[in-house]
């Protein structure tokens, strides 16, 4: 998405612009990831129904930890498999990135605006994410 | 909804399988439509009222705990 619409491609975007572009972001994000969600809940009870009617398969379930999809591939696979977990958990992976997309449109935008010091305090915070997520994966 | 301190920490929870789809799922879908329902309610709400259900939600979950504890 662009940094600022309605604003010429050669203006840069005013702090205003800014916001708006990161809360339409923000917007779309947790919009999008809802919709999954629900999908994926849909599916489930539809798919697994049994999960939701007893406390005991429930419980099961969720003591065979293995049986999360943990990693990008297997959400994609769940997701083309129609396992409603798989969705839910496409969903939420969505939730969370969404601040990480919102970070990613402030950074383009103050780097438009050749606002230096934001840029490089975006810059900075998604490296640190970046960071986190790449040591979870290498500890996990 | 989601901090990105909190997203910085979920995505490890992800990778190391640590989220449960069937309890986050529903806890996510409560959040959103409580966060975005609630601060549209919130400026046209009166404060005493908004106690009132605050405490009795509360005591709803107390007794449940309770409930479970104990049985």
């Amino acid at each position: 998405m662009p940094p600022a619409r309605g604003a010429g491609a050669l203006t840069p975007p005013s702090p205003r612009d800014v916001r708006a572009a990161v809360g339409k972001v923000l917007h779309l994000g947790v919009l999008v990831s809802a919709g999954i969600l629900l999908t994926g809940y849909v599916v489930g009870l539809v798919d697994e129904p049994k999960w939701f009617d007893s406390h005991a398969a429930e419980q099961a379930h969720l003591r065979a930890r293995a049986g999360f999809p943990h990693s990008f591939a297997a959400v994609w696979d769940g997701i083309w498999r129609g396992s409603g977990e798989a969705i839910i958990v496409a969903g939420l992976l969505v939730l969370i990135l969404t601040p990480v997309a919102g970070l990613v449109t402030s950074a383009v935008a103050f780097a438009r605006r050749r606002d230096r010091l934001f840029t490089a305090i975006s810059t900075s915070v998604l490296s640190v994410i970046l960071v986190s997520f790449l040591l979870g994966r290498l500890l996990g | 909804m989601i901090g990105l301190t909190a997203a910085a920490s979920a995505v490890v929870y992800f990778a190391r399988g640590d989220i449960d789809p069937l309890i986050a799922g529903p806890v996510a879908i409560g959040v959103l439509v409580g966060a975005t329902q609630g601060s549209k309610w919130l400026a046209g709400i009166r404060a005493d009222r908004l106690r009132l259900l605050f405490v009795s939600v509360l005591g709803v979950v107390a007794v449940q705990m309770i409930w479970k504890g104990v049985g």
